[in-house]
């Protein structure tokens, strides 16, 4: 089917028309999907090959289970989002499992605390915020990234994490105040000493 | 349950109330602005995997191909008239057997239309006075 066709279609109804062997809506469909997929995995992971690799499981998995996808059950997007987060929390616990120095244990760095971020090899700011990320606990970050990247409302976000909106809220509020403590001492280099007061 | 940061903004503008804190908005804000792009060799494979993993669309009817539709001949017709091309066989074999009866007279024909009556040498005066009105006719 031509692409001008397909472009205003839904995330669903392009997912049911790749079911029945449509390419257009499988390659608009890997357009749409594995960009932010890839996107919401490296921001949990902080590694781009794991990233990829996450990326192409969850994909891999919408497609496996593309005809039997139930219309009107859940978004698209957010199935996605949730098998990424699914399948990144499963290597960020691996990745623990072998560090003797389990990342949890940074997971609300008192402020007087040296910044964690002093250890980061980037100096930009969005290195920064990623390194400051990695050091969040898988859930606050998921729900931060979700909440203040991705941009995704709360309900939506809920519905990813299967927990409730109160608890996205809090997640997200507690994630947002351990990155503001993360980055606490890298004001100077990140150029915020103009909002000195 | 709602979290209430009370906590007052630090100085250095990364402040520990993250509700609102201009500094961490900001990066935020850069982050949304600039999503990492994946390069074209994994979107290469993603499609890759999209279209392995993807269901055979449905045979299509290959088109039936396009005949002429044509008038069929006078001969065609003429045969179809008359009973198809059998009957039509049947009247040409009928017809050249009696050519070949009636130019040949064989023998046995002859002598069996004599024994059944209609010898060949009688004949069978069907209009008696035809002859005599016409000779009355034409007689100066």
């Amino acid at each position: 089917m031509p692409r001008d066709t397909l472009a205003p279609l839904s995330d669903e109804a392009l997912l049911g028309l790749y079911a029945t062997g449509d390419r257009e809506a499988a390659r608009l469909l890997t357009g749409r999907l594995a960009p932010r997929a890839f996107a919401h995995a490296l921001r949990m992971l902080g590694d781009r090959a794991e990233a990829e690799d996450v990326a192409q499981e969850a994909l891999l998995r919408l497609w496996r289970m593309a005809p039997d996808w139930r219309p009107g059950e859940a978004q698209v997007s957010t199935w996605v989002y949730r098998v990424v987060g699914n399948l990144a929390t499963d290597r960020l616990r691996q990745r623990i499992r072998r560090r003797a120095d389990a990342l949890e244990d940074a997971a609300e760095p008192a402020s007087d605390q040296p910044a964690v971020v002093q250890t980061m090899i980037e100096a930009d700011r969005m290195a920064a915020l990623q390194a400051a990320l990695n050091q969040l606990p898988d859930r606050q970050r998921q729900a931060v990234v979700l909440r203040h990247i991705e941009g995704l409302a709360n309900p939506q976000i809920a519905a990813i994490m299967d927990i409730g909106v109160e608890a996205v809220e809090s997640l997200t509020a507690r994630g947002k105040r351990a990155l503001a403590a993360l980055l606490a001492g890298r004001r100077e280099e990140l150029g915020y000493e103009d909002a000195q007061q | 349950m709602k979290m209430h940061n009370s906590d007052t903004p630090r100085s250095d503008g990364l402040s520990k109330d993250a509700s609102s804190d201009p500094a961490l908005d900001d990066l935020f804000a850069l982050a949304r602005s600039q999503p990492p792009q994946p390069d074209g060799d994994f979107m290469a494979r993603m499609l890759a995997d999209a279209y392995a993993c993807q269901p055979a669309a449905p045979a299509r009817l290959a088109p039936a191909p396009s005949r002429a539709v044509s008038r069929p001949g006078v001969w065609a017709r003429l045969a179809a008239a008359l009973g198809g091309a059998l009957a039509v066989a049947g009247i040409g074999s009928a017809a050249m057997a009696g050519l070949v009866i009636g130019y040949v007279q064989p023998e046995s024909v002859v002598s069996f239309a004599g024994t059944i009556g209609f010898g060949l040498g009688e004949s069978l005066d069907l209009l008696s006075g035809f002859d005599g009105l016409l000779s009355e006719e034409l007689a100066p």
